[in-house]
């Protein structure tokens, strides 16, 4: 009786504990979690929980050391990647949250943030990309007495003038054949189109707007690429185009022999293989057959697609790519064969909705689900959700082991469905006495008669 | 208190008090402590009374990240009134020792084990009636056997992701050695080799909302028993089982479901054994007040009994069944977990009463306060 009275007393005092615990805010429950952490330091769940409440609190540094913690103790836990990731896009290490979510993405459980996740990428590539655009400007004057390599290449968007100012999106367009027929010579590396747009960005930020001549160069500089391509596009008349385009030797600033062609506008296209054909000579690379082969190939026949296209790259350098993704639909309609038209759209689809993805939508997106119920439990100051034992491979393996091998006293002295996520009784193993002489029965009478026949 | 007693409290202060030094060695060992009480009244026209008291302790060992050791026994008295008449029993039981070795990127275990025969495979005449009922698997006692003697066991589970699906799959097979069941003086000692048992096991879970759906199957063939060169074999078992936990609305909710199917056989005297089934529902609610976990709970089970009558062409079918209301809570002191849980249980019982077949009321009660220390 003795031994009843101290359990009895001991559930009182628990009981009295336990209660401190109700209504906890997020303060407390990393308090709690702390607690926790301090006691099982190499305890992957508790240390996932406590990096998500840090980062719950805006303790974001402290946030990243207790996830990249529960990483290494379970590096294919999708909860503990998606913090780590959210984390380090808060603290502004966009690469370190670019390898995050692409984990995620290998392994997260909850496909509505995969699916947040790749568009998050592509959105954050773009990010990215103007992120080093000012990291270089801001360190010009190291990276620009770096040795550039001459055979990177930057091609520049080409300026319009004209009376119809629909024509003027071809100055993109126009860049964007460039920079593909370039691209396809094997002696020269282009500078992504996004990738110098971020920089002529960052610059005519840094100078009020004013853009020259001088500007190119520097970006070109900064882009550590020896020669850029600039030029014109002019209308003549009401049909007619003339496009006047030059290489530019970064290093000297010199300026090479332009190159000139003239069309009416309906042959845009081989006025621009004209254009790219005379570059290469300016470049002087010489062209394998099959290179020149994939030159001659167009990306699509009709003008008004190429346009749609064009206004769709004048609003994606914009940042405006709801406009952006209709125009390269628009492209598209018009000719379903125009493949980069399709690519683009796809790209800025991304990106657009990448750029919507916020910690609320991705939240919102793991409720109802078992990592969602991790989330859950860390406002309730537990590393997991209480009925929610971890969902992998692994546990599969281990509940199969455990039915073939049961214990019954581990089953005994299970603590039911508040821990364990099991509910009620279970089913019995088979004693084999009582079982074949029946007298595990109580449906007969009270006395039991074993009577064993020999054969 | 007897020297049992003393002996497993001592093992659970030394595990209880071993200290942290990291992860995955035995030092991260887990003990698992369940003092529990259960009684049944099978009302008339049976007037029986059967209870145990059942003590297992249970303890998990890891050795490295890869391979752990859990070792279970239990102390457990079962006592059996009726009328006048009295059977009891108690002791420690046998302890199971499981070794489990993950391999690979931890898809796959081997599972191996022993039954020590430490408890007490041998009954006389006075202890059948208590040793046999708590093998009841309509009443499903935590305890179902004081020992069953040396046995082997070991098995092989692999599983796979499909999409978002696991599933599990293993096979298992138990060895028994020989032991003597029954004590009764002037009689022969009876010599008793339980036949082997082969065990195949089908599982799958999926994340469902905020929870978890889990589904299985085993089967399990036995060889013939041979009690004395009386061959036979009560029949072969299918168990399914199902569980859903998920959180709607802040509550954990858990659904919980088997179905054990026994197939037709013999029993040791020749008589034909019909099949039976036994399906059972749990339906319980976390709720989360008070700082803790209050889970009420209510479960039923069936039993359906194929009786075959010696002699007799027809068989006949009869139903029992019972209901439980259970509430558990959880409390955490420290590195202690402890769910108390109490449950009321009532229901009807086929009994065979003078060759007609009737039923009993069926009343009980059960208490468990379950420990948990983890350093």
């Amino acid at each position: 009786m003795r031994h009843y009275q101290t359990i009895i007393s001991t559930l009182a005092f628990a009981s009295l504990t336990a209660c401190a615990t109700v209504g906890m805010t997020a303060a407390e429950s990393v308090t709690k979690l702390e607690q926790q952490q301090r006691s099982k330091p190499n305890d992957a769940a508790v240390n996932r929980s406590l990096g998500i409440a840090y980062f719950r609190t805006e303790r974001l540094r402290e946030a990243r050391t207790s996830l990249e913690t529960s990483q290494k103790l379970d590096p294919k836990d999708g909860t503990t990647l998606l913090y780590l990731g959210l984390t380090d896009e808060a603290l502004g290490d966009l690469p370190a949250a670019k390898a995050a979510y692409s984990s995620y993405i290998q392994v997260g459980k909850t496909s509505r943030v995969r699916g947040q996740l790749q568009s998050r990428l592509a959105a954050l590539a773009r990010k990215e990309i103007a992120a080093e655009a000012k990291a270089a400007v801001a360190q010009e004057s190291s990276i620009g007495s770096q040795p550039s390599n001459p055979r990177t290449v930057a091609v520049l968007p080409l300026r319009f003038s004209g009376t119809d100012s629909t024509l003027r999106p071809l100055e993109r367009g126009f860049a964007d054949l460039l920079t593909t027929d370039l691209a396809r010579s094997s002696q020269l590396t282009l500078v992504e189109r996004s990738r110098m747009q971020a920089l002529l960005d960052e610059i005519k930020l840094q100078t009020s707007g004013a853009t020259d001549a001088t500007t190119n160069v520097r970006a070109g500089k900064l882009l550590r690429a020896g020669r850029l391509v600039s030029g014109t596009i002019n209308q003549v008349g009401a049909e007619n185009l003339r496009v006047d385009a030059a290489v530019v030797d970064v290093p000297t600033s010199q300026v090479g022999n332009p190159t000139t062609g003239s069309d009416v506008l309906d042959q845009v296209f081989n006025l621009e293989k004209t254009i790219a054909l005379n570059l290469f000579n300016s470049l002087g690379v010489t062209l394998t057959v099959q290179e020149r082969n994939l030159i001659e190939q167009r990306p699509t026949r009709s003008l008004q697609a190429f346009l749609a296209y064009s206004n769709g790259l004048v609003a994606e350098d914009q940042g405006r790519y709801d406009d952006a993704g209709r125009y390269f639909n628009e492209a598209v309609r018009i000719d379903p064969g125009f493949n980069a038209a399709q690519t683009k759209g796809q790209e800025i689809r991304a990106v657009n909705a990448g750029t919507n993805v916020t910690v609320t939508t991705v939240e919102t997106s793991l409720k109802g689900t078992s990592e969602g119920a991790v989330v859950n439990a860390v406002a309730r100051g537990e590393p997991a959700a209480a009925n929610t034992p971890p969902v992998n491979v692994a546990a599969a393996a281990q509940a199969t082991a455990e039915s073939l091998n049961p214990s019954p006293t581990g089953t005994a002295a299970a603590s039911g469905s508040t821990s364990s996520g099991g509910g009620g009784s279970a089913p019995g193993t088979k004693d084999p006495v009582s079982s074949g002489t029946g007298s595990d029965n109580p449906t007969g009478t009270a006395k039991v008669t074993i009577v064993i026949r020999r054969p | 208190m007897n020297s049992h007693m003393q002996r497993l409290l001592s093992v659970a202060l030394v595990a209880a008090l071993a200290p942290t030094l990291g992860a995955q060695s035995v030092f991260d060992s887990e003990l698992r402590f369940a003092p529990q009480f259960l009684q049944y009244q099978i009302h008339a026209p049976s007037n029986e009374t059967i209870s145990q008291l059942a003590v297992p302790i249970f303890v998990t060992i890891p050795f490295g990240s890869r391979f752990t050791l859990d070792v279970g026994t239990s102390y457990a008295r079962a006592h059996v009134t009726s009328g006048a008449v009295l059977s009891e029993i108690s002791g420690l039981t046998d302890t199971q020792v499981r070794g489990n070795l993950t391999l690979g990127s931890d898809y796959v275990v081997v599972t191996g084990g022993v039954n020590l025969p430490s408890g007490q495979s041998t009954v006389n005449a006075d202890q059948i009636t208590a040793a046999g009922r708590i093998g009841s698997d309509f009443l499903a006692f935590p305890i179902s056997n004081m020992g069953t003697g040396l046995a082997m066991t070991g098995g092989i589970a692999i599983a796979r992701p499909m999409g978002d699906w696991n599933f599990g799959f293993g096979g298992a097979v138990r060895h028994s050695a020989e032991y003597s069941p029954f004590d009764v003086p002037g009689q022969t000692t009876l010599r008793f080799q339980p036949g082997d048992e082969y065990r195949a096991r089908v599982g799958a879970d999926h994340p469902l909302g905020g929870g978890r759906l889990s589904l299985g199957l085993t089967y399990s063939k036995f060889g013939e028993d041979n009690a004395g060169g009386s061959i036979y074999n009560t029949g072969n078992r299918l168990i399914a089982q199902t569980s859903i936990t998920n959180s709607i609305s802040g509550t954990d909710v858990t659904v919980a479901a088997y179905n054990v199917f026994r197939a037709s056989g013999l029993y040791a005297n020749g008589d034909p054994a019909g099949t039976e089934n036994i399906a059972n529902a749990y339906l319980g609610l976390g709720l989360h007040m008070f700082g803790t976990t209050v889970e009420p709970s209510i479960e039923g089970r069936h039993w359906l009994q194929n009786v075959l009558t010696p002699g007799v062409a027809e068989s006949r079918s009869q139903s029992s069944y019972l209901g439980t209301l259970g509430l558990r809570t959880r409390i955490e002191v420290g590195q202690v977990l402890l769910y108390p849980s109490v449950g009321y249980t009532m229901g009807k019982l086929a009994v065979a009463d003078n060759s007609s077949a009737t039923s009993a009321d069926l009343t009980g009660y059960r208490a468990q306060v379950a420990i948990r220390i983890a350093p």
